[in-house]
């Protein structure tokens, strides 16, 4: 029965107002409100606008974003949420219990735990957007070449990306960082690490989306009239894979968070004189029995992070639908 | 199918040989001086002794034919030593028992209750129960490996005194359950995940529809139509998610103390023991590889679609 409703429904061009992940989803029987976000996404004119009135109605969306907000403006301003100093750390004040001086207690150096896990925030932050941003560019810049050229071009590019998949991220920045960065460690330098062994998926999902765009009418049709490949790879090519790679970039900025926490946990990450969770919860497991506060606070702020990220991932997927971010996976 | 295998087998090995390429030069070609690493930065040595160092270590001559020393001597099963002048090769066959044991646990666990779950959740798909496993699931992505880990430890092995903190020596089968548990979390939900959009997407399809209205039983149909098609992309994620295991091994086995691959990885990090590590690193490159292999060659036995285009 719903079978030959949908039918009926798909035929009669309603396929706009379909919403959810199952494209077996008529109007009939939404709710009201189902019914006026597909209205509102009928009449909006642009595929962006489309998506936005998805996503802010989707409350993960606003959850995960406020939770992100807060994070950026921690990361931005750490100094506005406490008036102590990462840095400044005290023996006698070593593990000491819950305060009004120690709001989350003190770890093993004597310094305050919240202060810590409060600047820890911009490393992670950093550490993420600029990784996801690297990851994103590259992969982008290798994927629509490998796609776009083919041939030759993407049988080198698509090898390339073999190899670089055959090594696993922790296991490449592992050997990266000791060599690469052994002496000048920091932000930049991870950054430049985590990119170079987490571009691969990027690029896979970047060639099947651009050869995908490729065979496209309004490709071949943009050739017809004589369009030169910049103006079909500027005009046709890149607006066109955006959704999957705009999903690709906010559902990797969790793992990538991730992945500088377990590098600076395994003590190859961030140098030690940054404040950083990793850091903090590898200080923490010498003490776990007796003072397991300090391993679980900066744990806590990590997976929330993490989680917010994902999250908004999530969302943004959703928002973009089925049809545009079938290569994400 | 022949034919498609030797293709991939060949793929597989210009890939592991141009990835430990890729690995030997970014620890051999970066600025630097080896000699001076080995013997300290402040002695001054006479050009005699540093000419016989460098001819030991065969730093006299080119890259690409030190690369080849490398690799003959990889081919005979010498992976360098350690600094306490242990072969690297006997510590891998000492550990690699232990790490195989939690892997294939880990596997097991992460495979049947992701797919398990991922087949409820598909079939179940928009439903309260539905919805709150997806939410599980991200929680699970979203808590990195060791801090499940050290949440594992604290509360199961320190609070409730239900496991031991540290697997015991020799690392039993019984005992690596929870760590093997610990470390298939994050792949497991991204089992669950694909197994239920998998399910979902066939349960639409024709031949499932089909297959209803001839008056097949519900189990049935989940199990020759449904399951044998999503089987396809799961498989996959299962190769892919071995690199994340072969990462998290290296923090789970830490952890827990297992006296494994990834503690012997670990170790040499904290160490400062550079070619130790690197050749461990081979090691696992290469096992991620083969698996991979595997895998792409088990796809083809379950979709004969990849064996038909391989060999047109």
């Amino acid at each position: 029965m719903s079978d030959i409703l949908t039918r009926g429904l798909e035929t009669l061009d309603y396929e706009d107002l379909v919403l959810e992940e199952n494209a077996a989803e008529p109007l009939v029987g939404l709710t009201l409100e189902g019914q006026l976000e597909a209205y509102e996404v009928v009449t909006s004119h642009s595929a962006l606008g489309e998506v936005w009135v998805r996503l802010r109605r989707s409350k993960a969306f606003w959850f995960s974003a406020t939770i992100i907000a807060f994070l950026i403006i921690v990361a931005a301003f750490p100094w506005l949420f406490t008036n102590q100093l990462p840095n400044f750390c005290e023996l006698q004040y070593s593990r000491a219990p819950m305060s009004s001086q120690f709001p989350l207690g003190a770890d093993f150096q004597g310094c305050d735990i919240l202060t810590r896990i409060i600047y820890g925030t911009r490393a992670s932050i950093s550490v993420g957007l600029l990784a996801a941003l690297g990851t994103t560019l590259l992969g982008t810049l290798v994927g629509v070449v490998a796609g776009f050229f083919g041939g030759v071009v993407d049988a080198v590019l698509s090898r390339l990306t073999d190899i670089f998949f055959a090594i696993p991220m922790i296991l490449g920045a592992i050997v990266a960082v000791q060599i690469v960065a052994r002496e000048n460690r920091g932000v930049l330098s991870l950054v430049v690490i985590l990119m170079v062994f987490g571009w691969t998926s990027t690029a896979r999902i970047a060639r099947s989306a651009t050869i995908e765009v490729m065979t496209k009418d309004y490709v071949a049709a943009a050739r017809t009239l004589g369009a030169s490949r910049t103006r079909i790879l500027a005009t046709h090519i890149l607006p066109n894979i955006m959704a999957p790679l705009i999903v690709v970039v906010t559902m990797a900025i969790g793992g990538l968070i991730a992945a500088e926490a377990s590098l600076s946990y395994l003590s190859i990450g961030l140098p030690p004189t940054l404040p950083s969770w990793g850091k903090a919860i590898a200080d923490g497991q010498l003490t776990l029995k007796a003072n397991p506060g300090i391993l679980l606070w900066p744990a806590a702020a990590l997976t929330l992070t993490v989680f917010a990220f994902l999250m908004l991932g999530e969302a943004v997927r959703n928002a973009f639908g089925p049809q545009a971010t079938k290569q994400v996976k | 199918m022949l034919r498609y295998t030797l293709s991939r087998v060949g793929q597989a090995l210009i890939v592991i040989l141009a990835a430990t390429f890729l690995l030997y030069f970014m620890v051999y070609a970066m600025p630097g001086d080896p000699v001076a690493a080995l013997v300290g930065e402040n002695v001054t040595l006479d050009p005699a002794t540093r000419a016989a160092i460098e001819a030991k270590f065969n730093l006299d001559k080119p890259f690409l034919v030190q690369y080849g020393i490398y690799l003959s001597h990889v081919f005979q099963g010498d992976l360098g030593t350690t600094f306490a002048g242990r072969p690297v090769t006997q510590i891998i066959m000492r550990v690699f028992p232990n790490t195989f044991r939690l892997a294939v646990l880990t596997v097991a666990i992460q495979a049947i209750i992701g797919i398990t779950v991922g087949l409820i959740a598909g079939r179940k798909k928009g439903t309260v129960l539905d919805n709150s496993i997806m939410v599980v699931t991200m929680v699970l992505i979203g808590v990195p490996t060791f801090v499940s880990a050290f949440l594992v430890q604290y509360f199961l092995g320190v609070k409730l005194r239900w496991i031991k903190p540290t697997v015991s020596a020799g690392a039993p089968w019984a005992e690596l359950i929870v760590p093997a548990i610990v470390l298939a979390l994050g792949s497991m939900a991204f089992l669950i995940r694909f197994t239920r959009s998998g399910i979902s997407e066939v349960l639409n399809a024709e031949h499932v529809k089909a297959a209803r209205a001839r008056g097949l039983g519900e189990r049935q149909i989940a199990i020759n139509h449904v399951l044998r098609n999503a089987l396809i992309p799961i498989v996959t994620v299962v190769g892919t998610e071995f690199g994340a295991l072969l990462g998290g091994a290296i923090i789970t086995e830490s952890i827990f103390n297992i006296p494994g691959f990834g503690q012997q990885v670990y170790q040499s990090i904290i160490r400062g023991e550079l070619a130790p590590t690197v050749s461990l690193v081979i090691v696992l490159v290469v096992v991620f590889v083969t698996v991979n292999l595997l895998v792409d060659l088990l796809y083809a036995v379950l979709n004969p679609k990849v064996r038909y285009e391989a060999n047109v």
